[in-house]
């Protein structure tokens, strides 16, 4: 059996949550081969392998959302399209009920030249016909180049070379699910898509923050990725989520209930059996952040909420456990943050061997503002110790318990709120019977998340749609 | 012609008479003064120095040599001017203005190689065959030489919009050449050919320096980047071939009437029609008011409707474009209706000059039967050489590239068609052709009217183009399980 995992943006350049699931999915299966397309940006990205590759893994390829427009002629020949591809395009581009497959079958009948396509007539014809319908009074040009740039990473990927599988598993819907989805649409296999957290919501998010997209192309491009996960859900035999809360939302975006499937994440807790523990003479108390220094994790609210909690307990101190290089300009400024507010104790460590210091913290804290199931929450929770988490994803879940009554496992805060996340340090500093007594249910329900478990079910599924598609 | 509509803008603003006159002196002066001046030297030159007097052989040397020197200079330099004059525009437009100088000496300097191989086998040839001396031949080359860096340089300088130091550098350049012809023969009594053709290499070679001064001047903060030009050759290359077609289309003609019984060679090397060309020579002057009525035109209220067509593709709802369009072609439409009424009119009124006053100037009874045929010809030449700039304006150069290739085969073949019929239809073929090449570009405007939102947004290039490899260089890992 041959799997094809297609992972965008993560393993195995990136450290974190996603890369460290995929790490462990390959470790947990070793007599199945493995084979990864990777989605990177663009060729010219300079990158290093953050894992060591399991040995069940038989190739591992690269697709690029921009890159050159591969011909085999160099001569530009034009674009020719029949009523029903013309009509695919128009209702992918503008309208509501997508033909994927006629796309899929136009990429993969032809040699398509993506200059040819975008920038020939029916392309053209296309947004002149929608922007007469919906946007006539914006400058044309603009319109015309923001649609040229929205789907130019879109016909790119269409365009790539196809891994031959057994089964399909893309580790997020967007671009990773619509190459999943030619490719089960072209050797007719099955397709499974495991989210970690709901790629529409979370580029939804990006796009309506962002500053590089504006006005009305904000709508369009939404409803480009909307239209994106929906060919995905409809395509994908089996769509996986980590919580019942993301199944829910899953749902809500069109994909069928009978197809969802909440496989949690999981974690080893005798990992963490015999890690090196605090110094119990040391009087320092030490908060720990197992995150990597990017916007998404906000560590710029724990910094300040750490200088607050800090003034009313000068025994805190902070180690900031992840990477720099990630975002190297954000971590610029969350060092610059630290010397702005003059306080001391707090420690950058970049990549370490976690292990060696979370048994030596006495709680942690995870700041971010978009999370799906953080394993780092679940590693914690094999340390024994109690967390301090913003309200997304699944991190209430966690520290609450969906499952079981042991009680909370750490103090959950509101998103980027300084004050609240302030308190909870001081709170869980200054109480230790709390501290050790949330450690202790912490413990009990990282059981709950069993990593054997977790991939147990995926290997369960694999099986079973493995003889299915036979 | 970098500049020329601006001050023509300026001087048409005010629509008296005066200004007006003082419009069409200027366009004059910018289109084909430098010709005019150099044309109205020579045959003061002939005047003074007595030139009728001067032996059939001699007197038939020097005017192939002035013939060839000039023709062959224009369809040379012609190509390179075109894709050069883009260069400068895109480093004027770019604000790299430092790059300019560098690719003047790139231009000379492959130029000076293709002229040099270009004569090479003429001056041998006038030497071995022709028996001429070294010294005739050797200042021969010089001016066909100092001809091509003048014609070259026409576009740098028009670049620098100092159109009075143009019309200086070449009226001090040919009165030297008139003062040097006068002292050569009347003060050191060297013979009449010798000394035009000496007065003129010496006071070209002044004009030439005098403008490659200028524009080593103008343009003397310069970078070392040589090369960055010659790729504009490649990348406009349609653009290369339609001008060497249409200037050479402009002669083709010539060059077979120089193959039929009643042509004239010269020191063995030289090959003229001398009825044919003098013909065409009227035909031209005939006509080329054209070129000026079209620059007065398209470089004042066309270049404005085109810009105005620009700035609403840059910042403009897709309604304010195709009403800019709509009027822009209108107006070319207009233009091109009213410059052939106008110059219909003219060539009529110097056709009948011509034939009333042309006999009492010795034109013979044969150039005057072919000249009628090749007065419409050239009529309808300059008319299609302006279509063709409209073609240029819309960077619609495979339009361009078929009208040259159109008008020279079928000038050509027409040509080689009409050298059998008698001598009143010999202009006839090159008519043909003309009519041809016109009715391609006029239908072609049309295409582009209707197809001009497709010409514009369509084949662009969004990203790279990269042929198929042949090894996968997308593999990043793979082990044999």
């Amino acid at each position: 059996m041959k799997i094809c995992l297609i992972i965008e943006g993560a393993y195995p350049y990136v450290n974190g949550g996603v890369s460290s699931w995929v790490q462990q999915l390959l470790q947990s299966m070793p007599d199945i081969e493995f084979k990864i397309q990777i989605i990177s940006s663009s060729r010219s990205e300079k990158k290093e392998f953050k894992y060591k590759i399991p040995d069940n893994v038989s190739e591992m390829k690269e697709v690029y959302l921009l890159d050159d427009d591969i011909v085999q002629k160099r001569k530009r020949s034009n674009i020719s399209m029949n009523t029903r591809e013309y009509e695919a395009f128009h209702s992918l581009m503008f309208g509501e009920f997508v033909d994927w497959n006629v796309i899929f079958d136009f990429f993969r009948s032809r040699n398509v030249s993506t200059n040819a396509l975008l920038s020939g007539k029916h392309f053209l014809k296309m947004v002149e016909s929608c922007y007469k319908d919906h946007y006539s009074r914006e400058i044309f040009t603009d319109f015309l180049w923001t649609m040229r740039s929205m789907y130019l990473p879109l016909f790119t990927i269409l365009k790539a070379n196809l891994v031959e599988a057994d089964i399909y598993n893309s580790v997020s819907t967007g671009y990773a699910g619509i190459l999943g989805c030619m490719q089960q649409h072209v050797y007719n296999k099955p397709l499974i898509i495991s989210e970690h957290g709901i790629y529409t919501r979370e580029r939804e998010e990006e796009i309506i923050k962002s500053s590089w997209v504006g006005g009305i192309y904000k709508d369009i491009w939404i409803s480009q990725f909307k239209k994106i996960s929906n060919c995905c859900y409809d395509n994908a035999r089996t769509v996986t989520s980590l919580f019942t809360d993301a199944r829910d939302f899953q749902i809500e975006l069109g994909c069928p209930k009978e197809k969802t499937l909440v496989i949690p994440n999981g974690v080893s807790a005798e990992r963490f059996a015999d890690i090196p523990l605090k110094d119990p003479n040391e009087e320092m108390i030490c908060i720990g952040a197992v995150l990597r220094v990017t916007p998404i994790k906000d560590v710029k609210t724990m910094i300040n909420a750490f200088a607050i909690a800090k003034r009313n307990n000068p025994k805190l101190k902070l180690w900031i456990m992840g990477s720099l290089e990630e975002s190297p300009e954000y971590s610029q400024e969350c060092i610059e943050l630290v010397s702005e507010l003059k306080v001391k104790d707090i420690e950058f460590l970049g990549m370490v061997d976690i292990k060696q210091y979370i048994g030596k913290t006495d709680f942690l804290v995870l700041s971010s503002i978009s999370e799906g199931q953080p394993l780092s929450i679940l590693e914690g929770f094999a340390a024994k110790k109690p967390y301090i988490v913003t309200n997304v994803g699944n991190c209430a879940g966690l520290i609450n318990g969906e499952f079981d009554n042991l009680g909370e496992a750490g103090i959950v805060v509101p998103v980027m709120n300084v004050g609240k996340m302030a308190k909870a340090m001081n709170d869980l500093a200054s109480n230790k019977e709390m501290r050790m007594k949330m450690g202790e249910i912490a413990y009990k329900r990282a059981f709950q998340y069993d990593a054997g478990k977790s991939y147990k079910m995926y290997e369960d599924l694999y099986k079973s749609l493995y003889g299915g598609s036979k | 012609m970098a500049g020329i509509g601006f001050e023509l803008r300026k001087i048409y603003s005010d629509d008296s008479v005066g200004r007006s006159v003082l419009g069409a002196m200027y366009s004059t002066l910018v289109t084909v003064g430098p010709t005019i001046i150099v044309v109205g030297t020579i045959l003061l030159m002939y005047l003074v120095l007595e030139y009728s007097n001067v032996g059939y052989q001699d007197r038939e040397l020097l005017s192939s040599t002035i013939l060839y020197v000039f023709i062959f200079a224009v369809i040379l330099t012609a190509p390179f001017n075109a894709i050069f004059s883009r260069y400068l525009a895109d480093k004027i437009y770019c604000e790299q203005p430092k790059d300019i100088l560098p690719s003047f000496f790139s231009g000379i300097a492959i130029l000076s190689v293709l002229g040099t191989v270009i004569a090479a086998p003429i001056m041998l040839s006038l030497y071995f065959r022709g028996g001429v001396d070294p010294y005739y031949i050797f200042a021969s080359y010089l001016l066909w030489m100092e001809e091509i860096f003048l014609l070259f340089g026409m576009t740098y300088l028009y670049a620098t919009k100092d159109y009075k130091v143009i019309a200086l550098s070449f009226i001090f350049g040919m009165a030297s050449a008139l003062g040097i012809s006068y002292l050569l023969h009347f003060v050191f009594g060297l013979e009449t050919t010798r000394s035009i053709l000496y007065g003129l290499t010496i006071g070209t070679f002044f004009a030439a320096c005098l403008n490659g001064s200028y524009i080593c001047y103008f343009f003397r903060d310069h970078s070392n980047n040589y090369s960055e030009c010659l790729s504009y050759i490649k990348k406009f290359f349609p653009i290369f071939i339609a001008n060497l077609l249409y200037f050479g289309g402009l002669y083709v003609h010539n060059f077979v009437f120089w193959t039929i019984p009643g042509r004239i060679v010269v020191a063995e090397t030289y090959i003229s029609m001398q009825p044919y060309d003098m013909a065409t020579c009227l035909a031209l002057f005939t006509d080329i008011s054209t070129i000026i009525i079209f620059t007065v035109m398209a470089e004042t209220k066309f270049h404005v409707k085109f810009q105005s067509y620009t700035a609403a593709l840059n910042g403009g709802t897709l309604k304010r474009i195709k009403k800019e369009k709509e009027s822009m072609f209108f107006l070319l439409m207009k233009q091109i209706s009213l410059i052939f009424g106008l110059q219909i009119i003219i060539t009529i009124l110097f056709y009948l000059l011509i034939k009333i006053f042309a006999p009492s100037f010795g034109f013979g009874g044969m150039t005057l039967e072919i000249y009628p045929s090749l007065a419409v010809a050239y009529l309808v030449i300059f008319l299609m050489y302006g279509n063709m700039v409209y073609l240029f304006y819309f960077n619609d150069n495979r339009g361009a590239f078929y009208t040259g290739f159109i008008f020279f085969v079928c000038g050509g073949l027409g040509a080689w068609l009409s050298k059998d019929l008698s001598v009143a239809y010999y202009g006839l073929g090159i008519l043909v052709g003309s009519i041809i090449g016109w009715t391609y570009t006029f239908f072609r405007i049309r295409y582009m009217e209707k197809h001009f939102e497709e010409h514009i947004f369509c084949k662009q290039k969004i990203v790279e183009v990269r042929q198929v490899a042949r090894k996968n260089n997308d593999i990043i890992y793979s082990k044999k399980i």
